[in-house]
């Protein structure tokens, strides 16, 4: 059982999300409401990040967040919300690859040629552009480890938990993800 | 040695990678959640526990009043649409009437399922002095059986709406089906009277042990409290039940009266004169004639009232 150490603390707020959740479960909807308002945007951008098209990325952003409102009666206390939260989100994006036929193998042979861009990029947006393409052709464990951590804000621990996988495993995606996309970016500022 | 020397570089490497990758990674982060996405959500999440969606966005303070201004606006504009058409009844009881004070328009039972498009226009008199204008309009049901069967009438309130000029408009919709009371409940300012009796329309003198309502109707009552008004009706169920009465309006002309025009749908104008201490004047009933609806006699109008006359009863 995961231990809550680190339970975060909204600024002007003193209610936890896991404390909204519990409430949310109680039938307060107002706490689902400002659970929303938290982690709305960590969701839909992991979403987004992983290169579907944005209305793939919406549909499966409300299939998470419905997955969270029928399960709020199961939500206990073991674990951070947050990590809950995208234990099923991770599923939904999963659930979706496995109907594509894309499976994790097959995204992982994904190689370097694939990413994006040897063009001279001549400016910051086209750069952060660049860097979405590289994002999304990732393989997916280091992708989903990335995006965990840059986006959701999880230590590497948590993703862990998440994708429930050998922690040692976890780094070497992190690892292996920046320096892919160092490479993809080289050009750029080397 | 070096291999440790080799992962001492690596380590710094990912440390650079890491900050590198970060500092463009923060400026990607432009993507927001569609608002219909969140509408929808938010929509689901409320219906799942029984609660009511409520919107993300507040509504700025001023929207109730505005839109309460709106719909006095169009209240008053469809009402001198209606005078000034051709033919039009309200044109001739308004041209008829010495002090309209008051119009009251009501499509009338002729059109039974227009009972409750009402439309009605406010002049001010000359006669009397306005420290402010508060009307209350009761649109009531057409069927009474129900109401008949409790013993009340017509008990049913569909439509309660109070405006007041002073402290801005306000609207009240509810109703209370076979009830005795009739409930008005408003997010405006109108009043700060709770549950009380406002008094009782029986066309007679009557009065009533409750406490003055009309002294506590205050226009510094602040914007957004929450109010309820309760009139009893028990003792004008009888009125209301014969169909008689299709607009009834209250009208405050001084701090502590209240004048009530009943326009009936036999063709009679009733006056009331109402103070706070409940007690109920017929000031005058006057036939309207059924093809110009204009008052006959009159003459026999007792206005402009003494309110000192009143209040010495």
């Amino acid at each position: 059982m995961t231990h809550i150490t680190n339970t975060k603390i909204d600024k002007g707020s003193l209610e936890t999300d896991e404390s909204l959740m519990l409430a949310y479960a109680n039938g307060q909807a107002p706490a689902f409401d400002r659970l929303y308002e938290r982690h709305k945007l960590a969701v839909y951008r992991f979403f987004m990040r992983q290169g579907t098209p944005q209305a793939i990325a919406e549909d499966l952003t409300h299939d998470t967040w419905l997955k969270v409102i029928d399960g709020r009666h199961r939500y206990t206390v073991s674990a951070l919300f947050k990590t809950w939260l995208f234990i099923i989100a991770r599923n939904v994006l999963i659930d979706y690859q496995k109907k594509k036929s894309t499976t994790m193998e097959s995204t992982a042979l994904a190689d370097e040629a694939e990413l994006p861009g040897n063009n001279v990029i001549d400016d910051m947006s086209a750069l952060t552009q660049h860097l979405a393409k590289a994002i999304a052709a990732l393989p997916f464990e280091q992708r989903e480890t990335f995006l965990l951590k840059q986006e959701a804000g999880f230590t590497l621990d948590e993703i862990s938990v998440i994708t429930q996988q050998n922690k040692e495993k976890v780094k070497s995606s992190w690892r292996y993800a920046l320096q892919k996309l160092r490479r993809g970016l080289s050009h750029y500022v080397e | 040695m070096s291999n440790e020397h080799g992962n001492d570089m690596s380590d710094k490497q990912q440390v650079k990678d890491e900050a590198f990758i970060s500092g463009l990674y923060a400026q990607l982060n432009d993507d927001v959640t569609p608002e219909a996405l969140d509408q929808k959500i938010l929509a689901a999440a409320h219906r799942e526990v029984g609660a009511k969606p409520v919107l993300i966005k507040k509504h700025p303070k001023w929207l109730v009043p505005l839109s309460s201004a709106a719909s006095l606006m169009l209240v008053i504009a469809l009402g001198w649409q209606q005078i000034d058409g051709p033919g039009s009844t309200l044109a001739q009881i308004t041209e008829d009437m010495d002090t309209p004070e008051i119009v009251a328009i009501d499509r009338g039972r002729s059109a039974k399922k227009s009972v409750h498009q009402k439309l009605q226009v406010t002049q001010k008199s000359n006669t009397v002095s306005h420290e402010g204008n508060t009307s209350i309009t009761f649109t009531s049901p057409v069927s009474t059986s129900d109401a008949e069967g409790k013993g009340y009438g017509l008990a049913d309130v569909e439509q309660v709406t109070i405006v007041d000029e002073r402290t801005e408009s306000t609207q009240l919709q509810k109703n209370l089906a076979g009830e005795k009371r009739i409930l008005a409940t408003t997010s405006g300012p109108i009043t700060k009277a709770v549950d009380d009796e406002i008094g009782q329309f029986n066309g007679n003198h009557s009065t009533s042990k409750n406490e003055s309502t009309a002294d506590k109707i205050a226009p510094e009552s602040p914007l957004g409290a929450e109010h309820t008004i309760t009139l009893n009706i028990e003792s004008f169920h009888e009125r209301l039940a014969s169909g008689k009465d299709q607009t009834l309006r209250l009208t405050r002309v001084t701090e502590h009266f209240f004048e009530v025009t009943a326009l009936s749908s036999d063709g009679v104008i009733e006056h009331y004169r109402l103070s706070n201490d409940h007690f109920t004047v017929r000031v005058n009933s006057h036939p309207v004639d059924s093809l110009t609806g204009s008052e006959i006699n009159t003459s026999e109008k007792a206005s402009p009232l003494k309110w000192s006359d009143i209040s010495a009863r």
